[in-house]
């Protein structure tokens, strides 16, 4: 089961203690794998729940570290530099040149990229190559600044202030189209000749382009703002590599917190046939849905999934959505998914509607898990199909599964139905979680015995046509 | 359809390798049809490396090309692919290390000489200009001059790319 490329996300409210939701927003929801866990607070936050402070910067290029020195260096000072246009290195050559009898050298930025080039001027004594440009720069705009003052101090080019009813009567007088423009002599064979002046004139002018310093990357930490918890602290001593990965603190929401995905029934045919996706409701009829509940602690956790009866008009759009009413139902809310501590074996770890026929070994775990269904003397259409509520539940290691009923309904009996209404659901789910502490929280000493946390998740599950 | 070997690699019948004596595989790697690697090229400072190296549990999937970065007019040089790779669709790899945990999405053009450190996700259609230096735990979209974008991706990718190249090599 991807937990990088799902369509579930979890609400988060700026710094909101109670989370209660209040409309959907691509601005207030964040894939499971952005955010962090506070254990003190137990529960989760954004990057915009915590403030960060830079704990290392250093040059990715030439892996300088400048992380002692002043708040304002944002860019290398060395001779990492990169395309003004493009942002794409530059490679920079020496020419040897002679001025009043002195050697001096020029500098030639051209970028790898694209045709940005730039020459910096002749030096005789040695600078370095950021006080070459910043000079050339400021050189520049003293020139452009003394001409904009020359022309504003020349009185006669300055406009001849005109009286109202004069401009009311000029008018339009001895207009005439020059016959010779060069356009109207241009004959076919000329064609290829203003193909190239086109070229040329769309090619970009990088006169006034200077090339820039690379800019720095940063190693942030962390913390919460509500209870000043670290919640991400990389290492930073000094001798290690800048690029080194290692933490000291981590916290990330994908290691406390489930992850959630919603997929179709299996069917029993899925070893025979391939699966075929029906991305339709019918009218007044149940579909099922299979959650998938992934649980990343070493300790059983205890979850409680809830649901509104139907789903709030703003998170469905489409068409014509105020013509139906999408209703929502889970049989059993309360499950609990064993850790996968012990499971060695990761295929054992995947649910099984995530598990697939073309590798041996997933069809060889689907078999295995299917195989009861498939010997049946008369296959159902689902899995899923049965009255005991034991049977309703797919449990493995470290996952469950547990159905969600979605019917669709029209609002208005005089509605009438309509062959185009496709409607784009995102399904509201309220997750309760309850566990014993992890060692990773343990180890703090914090007040709070058990984990203890609920939030909302939003899963998109796409755009769906109502049939009849 | 797969070559399965002792090591746990499975690579497709289809898949092109060139000089596959200069290419070494770790264990649990998969590569789909159409890949192409190109081993057999002549490297500027002839070693007794490999050409091509791929870390374990790494993914190459369907019609993307490895070919090592050229130094000097038609010399070449080694190029590294890191552990828990996972490289899309019709990707060009020119350049010269991938470090580990790394997702190249589908339609990428990685130009020559370009590295990029662990834990980065290259979005779909992204290209990387040569000698382009990618931070650790970056998340890289667009094309140059008009999109291009080099952001912070979070620590959490460190476990979920690798476990992502897990599940694929069990499930594809």
């Amino acid at each position: 089961m991807s937990k990088i490329y799902n369509d579930s996300y979890i609400y988060c409210p700026k710094l909101a203690t109670h989370r209660t939701l209040d409309g959907f927003s691509a601005n207030s929801v964040h894939h499971l794998s952005q955010l962090y866990f506070c254990p003190s607070c137990q529960a989760h936050k954004s990057r915009y729940d915590c403030y960060h402070n830079i704990e290392c910067k250093f040059c990715s290029h030439c892996i300088t570290d400048y992380s002692h020195t002043s708040n304002d260096t944002q860019r290398c000072a060395k001779n990492c530099f990169v395309c003004p246009s493009c942002t794409s290195s530059l490679t920079i050559f020496i020419t040897d040149h002679q001025i009043n009898g002195k050697l001096g050298k020029a500098f030639q930025f051209s970028c790898v990229y694209c045709t940005y080039t730039y020459q910096s001027g002749v030096i005789t004594s040695p600078k370095s190559l950021h006080s070459i440009i910043s000079s050339e720069k400021k050189e520049a705009q003293h020139q452009t600044f003394y001409k904009y003052q020359q022309q504003l101090s020349t009185a006669s080019d300055a406009p001849v202030k005109q009286s109202e009813t004069r401009l009311k009567n000029l008018s339009l007088s001895n207009i005439s189209r020059t016959p010779d423009s060069p356009i109207d002599t241009l004959g076919p064979e000329d064609i290829s000749e203003v193909r190239n002046r086109v070229e040329i004139t769309t090619h970009p002018d990088h006169s006034n382009q200077y090339p820039v310093a690379r800019k720095l990357t940063v190693k942030k930490s962390y913390k919460c703002l509500n209870c000043n918890t670290f919640l991400l602290l990389p290492h930073t001593e000094d001798g290690l590599l800048p690029t080194t990965n290692k933490l000291r603190v981590k916290f990330n929401a994908v290691d406390y917190m489930p992850s959630i995905k919603l997929t179709n029934t299996i069917s029993p045919t899925i070893l025979t046939t391939p699966p075929t996706e029906t991305r339709n409701l019918q009218l007044e009829c149940r579909r099922t849905f299979l959650i998938n509940l992934m649980n990343p602690l070493e300790v059983d956790m205890k979850i409680h999934v809830g649901s509104l009866p139907y789903i709030a008009d703003n998170f469905i759009t489409g068409g014509n959505k105020l013509k139906f009413k999408v209703e929502l139902s889970i049989p059993i809310p309360d499950i609990v998914i064993k850790s996968s501590g012990s499971t060695k074996n990761l295929i054992k770890t995947i649910p099984t509607a995530c598990l697939t026929t073309k590798n041996t070994i997933s069809k060889a775990e689907l078999i295995s898990r299917m195989g009861s269904a498939l010997f049946k003397e008369k296959p159902e259409d689902t899995l899923d199909v049965s009255e005991s509520s034991e049977s309703l539940v797919a449990q493995g290691a470290g996952w469950s599964l547990i159905p969600l009923f979605i019917s669709v309904q029209m609002n208005d009996e005089t509605d009438t139905w309509d062959s185009s209404d496709l409607l784009d659901i995102k399904i509201p789910l309220y997750i309760t979680v309850q566990a014993e502490l992890p060692q990773a929280i343990k180890v703090l000493k914090l007040s709070k015995q058990n984990l203890s946390y609920g939030y909302w998740n939003v899963i998109d599950i796409g755009t769906y046509q109502v049939t009849k | 359809m797969w070559i399965e070997t002792s090591t746990g690699n499975r690579i497709a019948k289809d898949a092109a390798i060139s000089g596959p004596d200069n290419i070494v595989i770790s264990g649990n790697c998969t590569i789909h049809p159409g890949a192409s690697l190109h081993g057999d090229v002549t490297l500027l400072t002839p070693s007794t490396g490999p050409t091509i190296l791929i870390g374990k549990y790494s993914h190459l999937n369907s019609n993307c090309q490895i070919i090592p970065p050229v130094l000097q007019d038609d010399k070449h040089g080694p190029v590294a692919i890191g552990a828990y790779c996972i490289v899309g669709h019709d990707t060009v790899v020119r350049l010269a290390t991938i470090g580990n945990r790394v997702i190249i999405e589908d339609g990428c053009d990685l130009q020559n000489l370009s590295i990029i450190y662990d834990c980065c996700v290259i979005r779909k259609g992204t290209v990387v200009p040569p000698k382009m230096v990618i931070p650790p735990f970056s998340e890289v979209l667009g094309v140059p001059g008009t999109d291009f974008k080099v952001g912070e991706l979070s620590n959490a990718y460190k476990k979920l790319i690798e476990t992502e190249a897990k599940e694929l090599q069990l499930q594809t």
